[in-house]
């Protein structure tokens, strides 16, 4: 990990001696990510080895970094923060910060502190961007260019909702919908929906979904959504609201502009709308993390994650020859649940020359990973093989 | 794979050599700025820095610093939104956003300081 002097880069414009100088009088440093951009502060923690920077808002993980991890540690998992972060405050009595209930029988705000007595769930999710995938669209789509990285296995620890519902006597009669609100600060001047972080999905979405605190063993970073995170099973990242501070059951979807009309997937061209499918479930996809460009000849590992979206991923195959063939290729590791992912590792004997390596799952329901995945205006959710595939030159 | 020095200089000297995606002789700067910080409702600049448009929202994207800011892609993000931000192509017609389109891909950029990082 190379360290540099903490200076803005405007400091950085009077030359290699202003660095050198600044080095030696002990200012504190800054961690370059792989594109050469310094980590911003609030994710100053992240292993930069492992990172690219996007924007402030939009870290992606590097491929090769994934390698053959059933978990992604909480130092190398994507960030993409639709709002900037909340201040630290937030996170230094964690036990404190409140959330609402709403749209039940018995109402009620409870503190984290509260709700870690109703009840405990953990549970392995993968977190998965909606736009992860987006350099693979040919249509210049905006927002940030993800290819595999905007995606991690995460442990997650918290309170079932079914369990809060229980409690506060049961959902009242007609509310279709689980909606979750974020706590970001929202600017004077803009109605709360303009921007406001808040989503709804099914209401059955109750039965499998959990309000955690934990990730990956340690309390939720400020970054991903601590000290309360909402998480659904299988469905895209946009729906783990973070910095929960409201959850209610509702008879109507979120009047919020992400909801009505962002994050709908529709034609190239098309404005969103409420009638367009929204980002949801996942969908069933796999990709290789290594290699990636280079091998020796020889005995050589390839690995890579295979995921089923919101059934348990079945199988993976792989093809060394660009999808003209394919093999079953065995999963390594224990198997953490129908929202986790597995890796997959294949001893394969390569010869010299550039070969192909493109892998394709299938889920328990049978749906299998499709060759090609049709442009869509925002360019989300992107699950095709041959997009995925690498060319991997031995020698 | 570690990072070097030179990777940052040749970062910094890119964005020297950066050339906006539409030149300015081509482009209502007038007419754009003050779409940018009037007609849009709200107001691009509530979120959105700028340099040019003397605005210095902390919301969304610092435009100064932002990567592969061309014109087809500010023009599908304020037609259809990205993320949190609203699609705008109800409230500004299909002349205005391209009008604020272009001003942005021809001012953006400006602010050598910028980083998009705050440290």
């Amino acid at each position: 990990m190379t360290q540099l002097p903490g200076l803005k880069r405007r400091h950085f414009l009077v030359g290699a001696a202003g660095v050198s100088g600044a080095a030696m009088v002990g200012l504190p440093t800054v961690t370059l990510a792989q594109d050469g951009t310094p980590l911003p502060d609030y994710v100053a923690w992240k292993d930069a080895d492992a990172m690219i920077v996007h924007s402030p808002e939009t870290l992606e993980t590097v491929r090769g970094a994934i390698g053959t991890g059933i978990v992604t540690p909480n130092d190398e998992v994507y960030i993409r923060n639709n709002l900037p972060a909340p201040d630290e405050s937030i996170v230094a009595d964690r036990d404190a910060w409140e959330v609402t209930f709403e749209g039940l029988a018995e109402p009620m705000s409870l503190t984290v502190g509260q709700l870690k007595t109703v009840g405990v769930e953990t549970i392995a999710t993968v977190l998965q961007c909606s736009g992860n995938g987006r350099k693979f669209f040919e249509h210049e789509a905006s927002g940030s260019q993800w290819e595999t990285g905007a995606a991690g296995c995460i442990i997650w620890s918290g309170v079932p909702v079914r369990d809060l519902v229980s409690m506060m006597g049961g959902v009242t009669e007609g509310m279709n919908w689980l909606t979750g609100t974020g706590g970001e600060e929202i600017p004077d001047g803009l109605p709360p929906e303009t921007i406001q972080v808040e989503r709804s999905v099914p209401v059955d979405m109750m039965e499998t979904a959990i309000l955690a605190w934990e990730m990956n063993g340690e309390p939720i970073p400020l970054a991903h959504g601590g000290p309360l995170r909402l998480v659904i099973p299988g469905y895209y990242g946009v729906n783990n609201v973070k910095y929960l501070k409201r959850l209610a059951f509702t008879a109507e979807e979120s009047p919020a502009k992400i909801q009505q009309t962002g994050y709908r997937i529709r034609p190239v061209g098309e404005s969103g709308d409420p009638s367009q499918p929204s980002m949801y479930e996942m969908s069933v996809k796999s990709w290789i993390t290594g290699p990636l460009m280079d091998a020796a000849t020889g005995k050589v590992q390839i690995h890579g994650v295979a995921m089923g979206g919101t059934s348990a991923v079945e199988k993976v195959e792989l093809s060394l020859d660009g999808g003209e063939t394919w093999a079953e290729a065995p999963f390594v590791g224990p198997d953490l649940g129908p929202y986790a992912w597995r890796p997959f590792v294949v001893i394969a004997d390569l010869e010299a020359g550039t070969h192909t390596l493109a892998s394709r799952a299938m889920n328990a329901t049978g749906d299998v990973q499709p060759e090609d995945f049709p442009p869509n205006e925002r360019a989300y959710g992107h699950n095709g093989w041959r997009a995925h595939a690498v060319d991997v030159t031995v020698s | 794979m570690p990072n070097s020095v030179a990777s940052l200089a040749a970062a910094i000297f890119l964005s020297f050599a950066a050339i906006p995606a539409v030149a300015e002789a081509d482009v209502d700067l007038e007419a754009g700025r003050a779409i940018f910080n009037e007609t849009a409702e709200p107001s691009c600049a509530i979120c959105h820095s700028l340099v040019d448009a003397e605005a210095e929202g902390e919301v969304g994207p610092n435009l100064d610093a932002m990567e592969g800011l061309d014109l087809d892609r500010i023009r599908a993000a304020v037609a259809g939104g990205v993320g949190v931000m609203p699609a705008f192509d109800e409230v500004l017609s299909e002349e205005e956003i391209e009008t604020v389109s272009a001003y942005v891909a021809a001012v953006a950029g400006k602010d050598a300081n910028a980083t998009g990082i705050s440290n």
